[in-house]
């Protein structure tokens, strides 16, 4: 460009020359959509044209841990509406509302929310049976808009069984569809997992969603797909570590007619072999709309269906907690294996009060082991006297107590461990005394414990120390790719050496095993089982029943922690239910 | 009515295409209404002829005030549109997700349109008012003001498009102007090495090309470390802040700034426009006859997509002879603008020029499918009142210039 006056008339040539070369690039392009490739774009609009519907990805299955399916999907048909083809809304919706059995306003609703995404499918009815979709099929024709697809719906295969566990799924909620997290791959009527397993790992069981053009006749019929699909990406399969037939066995120990719960863990890895919580509810009614009734009749059944009670759920561990209270006796030199307190007469008298043995008329003088497995509240009052509440609460929040385990499922409690700052508040400072932790030695008072937690605990105790990170994940698999979690193996050790651990493991046989035994109820012929009652007093009625256990004593290869809310007494109503679960376990070979 | 035979200074011609294109683009709405129950009750066709009508008005009103008027009054006019688009936050009512229109009764009124004519206008007083031929940069900055205001404005609505168009008011003014291409690059190279940043390859050409500008235009020593530092400092820091986004939040710009990457709604259009545009093959359906268009699998045909439709109907042929004529009619705007022999004229004439210029290829391109969906309409041919309107009032400012061409 020459320079100088530029408001001569030279004709604007530059800006001319490039308007021109972009209309160049315009006509020559559309030289090829109109004139070459005129016969493919033909052929696809005659009388046809082209839908894009979203392709739901499969949910990953669920399995246990020998490959046994827990939940898989089955093919189900839903009721779609595209309101963009909605050409005669307010008939198409009332015919739809009679076939459907819907009321026509709330098919109004469900569309009128998706109204900035018009060309998507939105699904009306999920699940519908073949004589509905006939009846829709042979009303295509005035039901323009309307669609029906088939999608992978979820479906629990073994009933009942271990529902708390693997959760549910619901269908996402339009604030969880606002929130970023969800936005790019949840759409309106996606399900997303709402507890247990099913929402853990709601990442990897999902997959990604695809979609389908497909060619759709003038008269709303679907001819054929325009091109390959986007497929959909299945989600990844989850191997569980639960073990299906112990499952059932525990599922049946554990009568429907009690609250309570059952964990059974293998003390060699921490893996989480069967796990129970009663009441339970049955897991189908969430693989479609949960209806406002039902989940409220659920949510507000006194009985807490919903709680998965094996962690959601706390309780006082009553004397199950002695195996603790025992080895800070040993670890810090109180007692010795050998050691005798003042012999038990039914009652102890601390300051002005007296501490109740649960034997009235008292258990003599006993060692350890013999106050172990009788359960001598006496002998460990006067044990739990000689310890100091900092060393005892640090001790006992070692064991893995007074916070959450974090096993892979959601919303596990933590339980409580109380300590000198909790009692400061509670009672005010000085206006306590160390009888207290005459209480807590016993696992009475403050103390809260998961049936998780008891389970963990026994599982280090049996494996000789190792506090395995308890899980119930094994693996993930897709096509033939095997992934792991992503956990520490384990938290540490128990704070104890491995001498008062064997003293320990010792007076846990003697709990089964000795004609005076509080457990004896929890023995399996020829399999040496060890383990200890717990009889909670509660504030609300009945003691809730505890035992815990493992076995075979050397080498154990299983742990169980079994609890019954106002159960009685542990060793009658919880040592049986543990008995049974390690003797099916054990017989079977175990793992 | 013209004085002594002066009718030989109306660009008949520009005149003709615009009657043309505006009945063109009534019958194809009317075409693109068959296929909707609701769309045809609403009349759209009879209401565009009455935004034609109005238009015309406008074109003719825009053509005979001399343009010297609009000299005196850019600086209110400019402030008044600003004003409106500020106002917008406030009493608009949200529509289609975004805040765009103000309702007057049934008639939404979009600022932003009359902001594009009042940006023209206050540009070529600016830049008309300066010598600027043998400057440099630094007086052209203020112009980045100019029209930087009312694209913060718009792109806060949100509405990339139009706010694009008025970077192509920036570019043609400025080098109708004057400004030389080397210094044009060095205005706009902030932005272009933000885009570029993304691929080190592209980016290192940029830097390149950025070198060699800069050694052509020779600006003073500061100034070209200033240019240099800004530009290398932006391209740095883009791709860091860019990996410090959350996945969700690329995702949101991404989608903002290309809507086709969202793949339920956009990128259905425009497989459904190439289907539609493609079918038409060499000769077209005929009118009435477009089967897409019949059967409403085109979404948004009266509107964004107006273009597919009179394709699908109209063939090759009637394409090609539409987009020829949009051609001349922006090739004779371009000429009024030399011709014109006073600069403020001349830069009006350019502005108006470069705003149908980008509207048509923007639009084009989208149906054609190779443009992300920006939603920008094509100038006489889409539904709309407010676009029509202003782009009448475009033609008629370029009519008005031709017509007084010789004035100093």
């Amino acid at each position: 460009m020459k320079s100088g006056n530029p408001f001569r008339y030279n004709g604007g040539f530059l800006p001319s020359l490039v308007v021109v070369v972009l209309f160049s690039v315009l006509i020559i392009r559309l030289f090829g959509l109109q004139v070459v490739r005129s016969e493919t774009y033909r052929r696809l609009s005659e009388e046809n044209s082209i839908r894009k519907v979203p392709v739901d990805a499969p949910r990953g299955y669920i399995l246990d841990r020998h490959g046994e399916i827990l939940v898989c999907n089955r093919p189900s048909y839903v009721v779609s509406v595209i309101p963009f083809e909605l050409t005669k809304m307010d008939t198409t919706i009332q015919l739809l509302g009679e076939i459907l059995d819907m009321d026509p306003q709330e098919i109004a609703e469900k569309v009128n929310q998706n109204k900035f995404r018009r060309f998507e499918p939105v699904k009306i009815k999920r699940d519908i049976d073949f004589k509905t979709l006939a009846i829709i099929q042979a009303n295509t024709l005035e039901l323009p808009g309307v669609i029906y697809q088939v999608e992978p719906r979820r479906e629990y295969l073994q009933g009942r069984l271990a529902s708390h566990l693997l959760g549910a799924v619901r269908e996402i909620s339009s604030q969880e569809l606002e929130s970023p997290q969800y936005r790019s791959n949840y759409r309106s009527g996606s399900l997303i997992g709402k507890w247990g397993v099913e929402k853990q790992y709601e990442g990897n069981l999902r997959g990604q969603d695809g979609c389908e053009y497909k060619v759709v006749s003038a008269r709303g019929r679907v001819i054929g797909p325009l091109c390959p699909p986007d497929s959909a990406d299945a989600g990844s399969d989850i191997v569980l570590t639960i073990d299906l037939a112990l499952q059932r066995v525990a599922e049946e120990a554990l009568s429907d007619t009690v609250s309570g719960a059952v964990v059974a863990i293998d003390p060699r890895s921490g893996e989480v072999l069967a796990m129970v919580s009663r009441p339970t509810y049955d897991p189908t009614l969430f693989s479609t709309v949960v209806s406002e009734s039902t989940w409220r009749s659920l949510n507000e059944d006194p009985g807490h269906p919903l709680l998965n009670r094996a962690i959601q759920s706390s309780y006082p561990p009553g004397s199950a907690m002695k195996v603790i209270t025992a080895g800070a006796g040993l670890k810090y030199g109180v007692i010795s294996e050998q050691k005798r307190f003042k012999p038990c007469a039914g009652a102890y008298k601390y300051g002005a009060r007296w501490f109740r043995c649960w034997k009235p008329e008292g258990h003599g003088s006993l060692a350890l082991v013999g106050a172990m497995a009788q359960s001598c509240d006496v002998y460990f009052y006067q044990l739990g006297q000689e310890l100091e509440l900092d060393r005892w609460s640090r001790l006992a929040t070692e064991c893995g107590f007074g916070k959450a385990l974090e096993l892979d499922l959601p919303d596990e409690t933590g339980g409580l461990i109380p300590d000198r700052s909790l009692y400061n508040h509670r009672y005010g400072e000085g206006k306590w005394t160390r009888g207290v932790l005459l209480n807590l030695a016993i696992g009475q008072g403050e103390i809260l414990a998961t049936p998780l937690q008891m389970a963990s605990l026994i599982a280090a105790v049996a494996n000789g120390g190792t506090r395995y990170r308890p899980h119930i994940l094994k693996e993930f698999r897709k096509g033939p790719r095997v992934d792991f979690g992503d956990y520490p193996k384990d938290d540490g050790r128990l704070p104890f050496s491995t001498q008062h651990l064997e003293i320990l493991k010792r007076s846990l046989r003697a709990v089964v095993d000795d004609p005076d035994g509080t457990g004896r109820l929890a023995a399996v012929e020829r399999v040496e089982v060890a383990g200890k009652t717990g009889t909670a007093q509660n504030p609300h009625g009945e003691d809730h029943a505890w035992f815990v256990g493992f076995a075979p004593l050397d080498n154990p290869r299983i742990a169980v922690a079994v609890l019954v809310e106002h159960g009685g007494h542990g060793g009658v109503t919880a040592a049986p239910i543990a008995g049974k679960i390690i003797e099916a376990y054990l017989r079977r070979g175990g793992v | 009515m013209f004085k002594n035979g002066a009718i030989r200074n109306v660009d008949l011609w520009l005149v003709a295409i615009v009657l043309v294109l505006c009945g063109v683009g009534v019958i194809t709405i009317f075409s693109t209404l068959q296929g909707s129950e609701v769309f045809m009750a609403k009349n759209l066709h009879l209401k565009q002829l009455f935004w034609f009508g109005l238009g015309l008005l406008a074109l003719g009103l825009a053509a005979v005030i001399p343009y010297k008027v609009y000299y005196v009054l850019s600086p209110i006019i400019y402030a008044f549109s600003i004003l409106s688009l500020l106002l917008i936050f406030v009493g608009s009512r949200e529509q289609v997700g975004a805040n765009r229109w103000y309702q007057l009764g049934s008639f939404h009124l979009q600022p932003a349109e009359v902001v594009k004519v009042a940006t023209i206008f206050i540009m070529a007083r600016y830049l008309s008012s300066r010598k600027m031929a043998t400057g440099g940069i630094k007086p052209f900055l203020p112009t980045l003001l100019l029209v930087g205001l009312p694209i913060v404005l718009i792109i806060r609505q949100p509405d990339l498009g139009t706010a694009l168009v008025f970077l192509a008011i920036l570019v043609a003014m400025l080098y109708r102007a004057g400004m030389k291409l080397a210094n044009l690059f060095l205005i706009l190279s902030p932005g272009l090495s933000v885009v570029c940043a993304f691929h080190l390859g592209s980016w290192m050409l940029f830097i390149l090309l950025l070198l060699l500008m800069l050694f052509l235009s020779r600006p003073r020593v500061l100034t070209t470390a200033a240019i240099f530092v800004l530009n290398f400092a932006v391209g740095v820091v883009t791709p860091i802040l860019w990996r410090g986004l959350h996945e969700y939040q690329q995702k949101r710009i991404l989608v903002f700034l290309n809507p086709g990457r969202d793949p339920w709604g956009a990128g259905y259009q425009v497989i459904q426009s190439k289907v539609a545009l493609g079918s038409g093959g060499f000769l077209g359906k005929g009118f009435l006859h477009g089967t897409q268009t019949q059967l409403a699998f085109l979404p948004a045909q009266h509107t964004d997509f107006v273009f597919s439709s009179f394709g699908e109907q109209f063939g090759f042929l009637g394409s090609l002879v539409l987009l020829v004529l949009l051609l001349v009619l922006i090739l004779r705007s371009i000429k009024t603008s030399y011709m014109a022999r006073n600069k403020f004229a001349g830069l009006v004439a350019m502005g108006s020029a470069a705003v149908i210029f980008f509207h048509v290829f923007v639009n084009v391109g989208v149906s054609l499918g190779i443009m992300p969906v920006t939603g920008l309409p094509l100038p006489f041919l889409s539904y709309g009142g407010s676009s029509l309107i202003t782009n009448m009032i475009l033609i008629g400012l370029v009519l008005n210039i031709r017509y007084r061409w010789q004035e100093y």
